[in-house]
């Protein structure tokens, strides 16, 4: 614990000692010309120390950043080489932004990312030894890109998450970022299902197979039952909508048309504003790991699912091919875009990221 | 059958939702939404196996029929508009639409098999227009010479000669074609504007045989020792190339699927 605190010490002298400076190299061409090119940054191919990296970005009251989450459902589906190369693309459009590793106990951002671990994580702040996340950001290979890992987090760090996760998403708000890019963990615990949808933007990574699928629907069912519950209704409706989360619940209700059912017959306007809900939320998804037309198709088809059986409209805002560059990037500890800046995924990550800030159309609807 | 559909959330929605679509879309978007949603809705669909029970399966099986019914076909599609107040419509759509619905069956490609992105031969042809004169054709001398029927300018024409608007891409198509079926010659006959009973004057065959031809209903066929001659002679009225050898290819395959009349002896 001694070596902890001396350690906590040493970095925050180093923080405190970069303080004076800009955290952001003010170059007016960083925000004025986006950032198209696919070529790695000059920094060797060697991991960079986390710690030696730190530093702490100013504080940016007059502009809050917009915060993306990627969650799957499942493991190993693809959240974290996701979130790390959408960061990238983000940043290489001029966009300030930070990635930060929340998938914790399974962490390894960092890794997708080109980065060394480093000493200090969100752990820290989990575990409240640090309050101010600016002291945890990392320099990344990209001069826009900074990090939070999630690497270094205490075992125990999963069950203070969900004390502590209103609070983080507050003080991630006010880092001075353009946007704030949450690799989430699998499964559908309820801290994952909060930071899904207290982001800006949800994006959801699905593989075209029977295991992925399964678990994508069962966390859309959790996101939209959890949407449900927070909408403006009375006490007794939400006591239904918590109800409808055991599907053995007593009332019955075995499907979002049950639970519709059961409103519209309490409560006419509570309907009305569950529906407007519903029809106001738009998460995304990608489909990773494709290898025929058919692969690509089903993330249209699931969009079609939901609709009719959620009421929810899906973004389908791209896909992936099944490739051999994502396991060799893994293996050089870096990301795709930088391994291989010409690789077929690397203009797919580019083509996901302009439609999610809304430069193209989707896939789907 | 109801106009609106249901969504799980209690939102009733219209035809063009439960296909997916928007009110604006082309028939071949309609086609290739309602071939989308049949396979994301059979049994073992992927996306939806785990989600949609089979009762529920069938019902939505059946509001995709429904709506499929309706907005399939343009004059019932343009009845439902009205109706709905969708005013998707001008008078080019409708004459183009029209056209398309003439050939929405599925044809034999020039390959011999059904192409795998579209089972409508008219969806590969743009139907923009405005790139070819129209042209006449005029009936054969000899119906078992090929090309039998000529083309003449419009200005020409006569009783005995048809107009109709030349298409490159689906010419290009009944050029190169290897096999044919009944659904082909009858998509080639309304492309070249020639009626059942024009074909049926320029080949001097009866009009319920070029009918049955078409439908491939042969199996009562009092003749069926002519059904070769009687394909090849339609083709070459129709200026397909290769009578000869399509007729005997498509008797063939009447054999093969055994809708040929067996032989009384």
């Amino acid at each position: 614990m001694d070596r902890e605190e001396s350690s906590l010490k040493e970095h925050s002298n180093l923080v405190e000692s970069q303080l004076a400076e800009s955290s952001w190299e003010d170059d007016e061409s960083n925000s004025a010309e986006p950032m198209v090119s696919t070529e790695p940054v000059e920094g060797g191919s060697s991991l960079r120390s986390g710690t030696s990296e730190a530093f702490v970005p100013e504080v940016n009251l007059q502009k809050q950043p917009k915060v993306w989450a990627i969650a799957g459902g499942k493991g190993g589906v693809g959240k974290s080489l996701i979130c790390a190369n959408f960061s990238i693309m983000l940043s290489r459009m001029g966009h300030k932004v930070l990635a930060v590793d929340l998938d914790l106990g399974g962490s390894n951002l960092h890794t997708c990312l080109g980065v060394d671990a480093g000493k200090n994580s969100i752990g820290d702040y989990m575990s409240s030894r640090v309050t101010d996340l600016r002291q945890l950001c990392m320099h990344t290979r990209e001069k826009n890109l900074h990090l939070i890992t999630g690497s270094a987090d205490p075992i125990n760090v999963i069950r203070r998450t969900e004390s502590k996760e209103t609070d983080l998403l507050r003080d991630l708000r006010k880092l001075p970022y353009d946007d704030i890019v949450i690799d989430l963990g699998a499964g559908t615990q309820e801290s994952t299902v909060e930071f899904f949808l207290g982001a800006d933007e949800g994006v959801l990574s699905i593989l075209p197979e029977p295991t992925s699928v399964e678990n994508a629907y069962r966390f859309i069912r959790t996101i939209f039952l959890s949407k449900l519950s927070q909408a403006d209704v009375s006490e007794s409706i939400k006591d239904v909508i918590e109800a409808s989360f055991d599907q053995k619940n007593f009332l019955g209700i075995r499907t979002p048309a049950d639970l519709m059912a059961v409103v519209e017959r309490l409560d006419p306007v509570a309907l009305s504003v569950l529906q407007k809900v519903v029809e106001d939320y738009h998460p995304n998804i990608i489909v990773n790991q494709v290898r025929s037309q058919a692969d690509i198709d089903v993330g249209k088809a699931i969009c079609s699912v939901c609709r009719r059986y959620f009421g929810l409209s899906l973004n389908y805002v791209g896909y992936l091919e099944y490739d051999n560059s994502v396991w060799r990037a893994v293996r050089s500890k870096n990301s795709v875009v930088h391994e291989f800046p010409t690789s077929i995924l690397t203009s797919r990550f580019d083509r996901i990221t302009r439609t999610l800030v809304g430069e193209m159309k989707g896939l789907f609807p | 059958m109801s106009k609106d559909t249901q969504t799980a959330t209690g939102s009733r929605v219209n035809y063009y939702l439960a296909l997916d679509i928007v009110p604006g879309a082309s028939q071949n978007e309609i086609h290739h939404a309602y071939k989308r949603a049949k396979i994301t809705y059979t049994q073992d669909s992927l996306a939806a196996y785990s989600l949609i029970e089979e009762d529920n399966n069938d019902q939505i099986m059946k509001e995709i029929e429904d709506a499929y019914e309706v907005l399939g076909h343009p004059s019932r599609r343009r009845e439902y508009d009205i109706k709905m107040g969708f005013n998707t419509w001008n008078d080019k759509d409708e004459a183009r639409e029209a056209f398309r619905e003439e050939f929405s069956k599925p044809s034999i490609t020039s390959s011999g098999t059904s192409d795998e992105g579209s089972d409508n031969p008219f969806d590969e042809i743009d139907f923009s227009g405005g790139t070819s004169a129209p042209k006449t054709i005029t009936k054969p001398s000899k119906v078992n010479e090929a090309p039998a029927m000529k083309v003449v300018s419009s200005s020409g024409a006569d009783d005995d000669e048809m107009h109709f608007e030349a298409n490159p891409e689906f010419e290009e198509k009944i050029r190169n074609c290897e096999s044919i079926d009944g659904a082909f010659l009858r998509a080639v006959r309304v492309y070249r504007q020639i009626s059942v009973e024009q074909l049926a004057s320029c080949s001097k065959l009866a009009a319920s045989r070029i009918r049955s031809i078409e439908e491939e209903d042969l199996r009562d066929d009092p003749l069926p020792v002519y059904i070769r001659g009687h394909v090849a002679i339609v083709c070459s009225v129709l200026k397909i190339p290769n009578p000869e050898e399509l007729a005997k290819r498509f008797v063939n395959r009447l054999k093969e699927e055994d809708k040929l009349p067996k032989p009384s002896f």
